[in-house]
């Protein structure tokens, strides 16, 4: 029989888990609304864009408290101070993720940038391959609680999708700065400006998924 | 009240033992934190208190067919000399072992007393310092390579597999706890069995032979140890000197745990042998030494020949060669002394 010292820390290690993975899901919710939210802005849906913004806030929201649980948990319920630490670092990388998206949609909506027709698919592809390198960043951090030599083949994922996300961001700021139809610099610099913005989702993705990849290896024994 | 005097030598020896070898146990553990002192100290007395009187006779007996000591000053003297050598051999920074200490302690007796010194029970006991080790390093790296898979390939939740680790660490702290007692508590008693003649007393529930008690007072000396020294020890052994992951950890502790249990497991040694298979001698072995052992077994197993540090394997010969023979000089003049001067019965 299972002692009730014993239960008490298995419960503990099956909390923090679950605190754990809706912190996970948390972040993977923002990234598929930050998708959805920069369609919404392209195609000028105003009043379903603020809902994105609202819902991405409460998850940030939500997202600091887990972290701070989280945090609390692993100190007072883990064991191996490596692994500890380890873990502790890359829940604080994610959360940079829930404050950009979060930061970048309200910019949005504050500086109300204007995008022409022209270069609007390249930007949703953009935004797409940025919320896909969040995602493949996402089952990578999960492979490293469960199956660690999955983590590798993700990361790749996320070091391709970012690529793609660099190749489209220097093909649509060489053709904003060429094209005709944006004729006031401002806009070509505004434009700009939130290209970059949006392709440094992915790089920090991709910084997180460096970090994981060492996590990874040094889990493996 | 003599009695207590001239067992003070064997006491010290077991506070030695107590202070630097539960640390090979447990110093991972409680150096990185993963273990609380306290739990690791309670495990570690009360096992190897366990495996002293339950199972300590074996390795005891082996150590006598070397040479019977039957007077109490001369099991002081050659307790007093090993625990002296290991001293100074620590101080020195050469590797030292308890058991070739005493080892080196009872052939000096023999030289002064006239004794022949049996060979083969001095080969049998020699040809353990070696593949002690070599044993040790072939358990740990099959165990190795089986957890390695194991974890690797494992789904189980990173944090799930945190709580067994810890686990692991301390059921194999336990048996290396319980080994390390029936093991070695012939470095600490071994001398003093032939000595006394101790009636059996009743324990509650359980009677306890003499020799047994002896044992029983040998692990409370190396309890004392454990409680009063082994946490420094257990800092440095976690912190600074073989530092290895939790996981490296439980397979070091143990393979060093299977060696010494198989050098003093009566019941183990009676099954090989009606089963007409050879059978390991009864006898203390060098923990530390396969300890070491262990290590350079992961070490192969990462790494290959490239990972042996040679001038450590260098030390550890010198340890073996050295450690039996300043213990033997020792003993040597100090019988003498003891005789001559202080005018005790040596025989």
């Amino acid at each position: 029989m299972k002692g009730k010292g014993m239960q008490v820390f298995t419960n503990k290690s099956k909390e923090l888990m679950g605190d754990i993975e809706r912190y996970l899901e948390g972040i993977t919710a923002a990234s598929l609304h930050f998708g959805e939210a920069m369609k919404d802005y392209i195609h000028g849906r105003q009043g379903a864009f603020d809902e994105r913004i609202q819902k991405v806030t409460e998850i940030e929201r939500k997202g600091d408290d887990d972290l701070k649980d989280i945090k609390y948990k692993l100190y007072a319920f883990m064991l191996i101070p490596d692994t500890r630490g380890d873990v502790y670092m890359l829940m604080d990388d994610l959360d940079d993720i829930l404050d950009y998206i979060k930061r970048l949609l309200l910019e949005l909506s504050m500086e109300n940038p204007e995008f022409p027709k022209c270069i609007r698919e390249n930007l949703l592809l953009m935004a797409e391959y940025s919320t896909k390198a969040v995602e493949s960043l996402m089952l990578a951090v999960r492979s490293l609680f469960n199956h660690t030599k999955a983590v590798e083949e993700h990361v790749y994922r996320v070091e391709f999708y970012e690529k793609e996300v660099d190749g489209l961001e220097e093909q649509l700021i060489r053709f904003v700065f060429q094209s005709a139809d944006i004729p006031l610099l401002a806009n070509r610099m505004q434009i700009r400006d939130f290209c970059g913005r949006i392709a440094s989702l992915s790089d920090i993705s991709e910084d997180i998924s460096k970090n994981l990849l060492v996590y990874a290896v040094k889990r493996m024994v | 009240m003599f009695s207590l005097i001239f067992l003070s030598s064997g006491l010290f020896m077991g506070w030695s033992l107590g202070a630097n070898d539960a640390a090979n146990i447990f110093g991972t553990a409680v150096g990185t934190k993963m273990v609380r002192f306290r739990t690791a100290a309670i495990i570690s007395c009360l096992f190897i208190t366990l495996g002293a009187v339950i199972a300590g006779s074996g390795a005891s007996h082996g150590l006598g067919a070397l040479g019977v000591i039957d007077q109490l000053p001369g099991a002081f003297v050659l307790s007093l000399c090993a625990a002296v050598t290991v001293m100074w051999m620590t101080k020195s920074g050469l590797p030292v072992s308890t058991s070739q200490a005493i080892v080196g302690a009872i052939v000096g007796w023999n030289f002064f007393t006239g004794r022949a010194t049996d060979m083969r029970v001095l080969t049998r006991i020699i040809g353990t310092w070696i593949y002690g080790p070599i044993l040790a390093g072939i358990f740990a790296a099959l165990l190795f390579i089986v957890v390695r898979k194991l974890v690797n390939t494992s789904t189980v939740h990173l944090l799930l597999l945190d709580r067994y680790t810890r686990n692991g660490l301390l059921l194999a702290g336990a048996f290396g706890a319980f080994s390390l007692g029936a093991n070695n508590i012939a470095n600490v008693m071994g001398v003093f069995i032939g000595t006394m003649d101790l009636p059996a007393r009743e324990f509650f529930m359980f009677s306890l032979s003499g020799e047994q008690q002896l044992f029983l007072l040998g692990g409370i000396a190396i309890s004392v140890g454990v409680v009063t020294y082994s946490k420094r020890v257990m800092m440095t052994v976690g912190n600074n000197l073989f530092k290895l992951s939790p996981v490296s950890a439980f397979v070091v502790v143990l393979a060093t745990s299977m060696v010494l249990f198989l050098f003093s497991s009566t019941t183990l040694s009676e099954f090989l042998l009606s089963r007409g298979l050879p059978a390991l001698p009864l006898i203390p072995v060098s923990q530390s030494q396969a300890c070491v052992g262990a290590v350079l077994g992961i070490g192969m197993v990462k790494g290959g020949w490239r990972t042996i540090n040679f001038p450590l394997l260098g030390r550890i010969a010198l340890g073996w060669i050295a450690t039996p023979i300043v213990s033997a000089l020792l003993a040597y003049i100090l019988l003498f002394f003891m005789q001559n001067v202080f005018l005790q019965p040596i025989v």
